[in-house]
């Protein structure tokens, strides 16, 4: 029988993005949000897959989930008080319910808006490739490249200055101090 | 399906006063609109939305981390993340 594997795959998929989603925004714990997060985040790694975007779909795990979701739970273990802790129950009044729907349809009205527009015909060539990919990246956008590589050092070394400990006995313990 | 993760995000950044779930979902977002940048490109051929989808999923790590450490040196001055209690420069 004809069946669709891949219209199958993609609605698991995109299923499991929507309900990470859910899971993320509705969740009582800081840290059940973020595990919803990371199953998010493992579903958009898959639909990168299935867009044949392999090296995207590696680089999604890779930084995502290996390098901003680590940075977070770190955030999340160093600012808890206790650990039933629930600081993170919404606050919901109407006003920010309709604002949040009115939001929602505004965008979903824009994006039909777009989508009638001619510009969108068929789908024209093959997906690229890797290779395709690294050429572009390095020979046609490497401008972009090394300003995204000076903006990451930027950010790396502004979040350093930010957590500096000035406390005077860790700073005599880092000279070797044995006072 | 980008639109709808994008909503929830929005959704969720509105919804909550812990910063760090703020953070959550502002990622939420960036990630819809790498999805939406992926699929056009795979449907035209055209390997400038990789590219763009790599530059933004850098750009959220570097953003992430700077956003984690305001996030540490509010909560080493006030002893809370709620956002609520971001409000000195107010009168």
């Amino acid at each position: 029988m004809a069946f669709d594997f891949e219209a199958l795959v993609f609605v698991i998929v995109a299923g499991a993005a929507v309900a990470g989603a859910f899971g993320c925004v509705f969740a009582n714990r800081v840290a059940h949000s973020l595990l919803w997060l990371m199953l998010t985040f493992f579903a958009v790694a898959g639909v990168f897959l299935m867009s044949n975007a392999e090296m995207l779909a590696a680089v999604q795990i890779l930084v995502y989930l290996g390098s901003v979701m680590l940075v977070v739970q770190f955030g999340v273990m160093l600012t808890r008080r206790r650990i039933l802790d629930t600081d993170s129950l919404p606050t919901l009044n109407v006003i920010s319910a309709l604002t949040g729907i009115g939001v929602f349809a505004f965008i979903l009205i824009l994006l039909r808006e777009v989508m009638e527009h001619p510009m969108w015909g068929d789908g024209a060539g093959t997906a690229p490739s890797t290779v395709d990919f690294a050429g572009a990246l390095f020979n046609e956008w490497s401008v972009a490249t090394v300003i995204l590589g000076a903006l990451l050092a930027m950010a790396m070394i502004g979040a350093s200055y930010l957590v500096r400990d000035e406390r005077l006995i860790n700073l005599l313990w880092d000279m070797g101090g044995d006072e | 399906m980008g639109v709808i993760l994008f909503g929830i995000g929005l959704l969720g950044t509105f919804y909550h006063k812990n910063a760090i779930v703020v953070l959550m979902c502002i990622e939420l977002m960036l990630n819809a609109a790498n999805l939406n940048f992926v699929a056009a490109a795979s449907q035209y051929g055209d390997v400038s939305g990789w590219v763009f989808t790599a530059i933004a999923i850098a750009i959220a790590a570097a953003e992430v981390a700077i956003g984690l450490a305001i996030l540490l040196s509010m909560y080493s001055t006030q002893e809370t993340i709620a956002l609520d209690a971001a409000n000195k420069l107010s009168n």
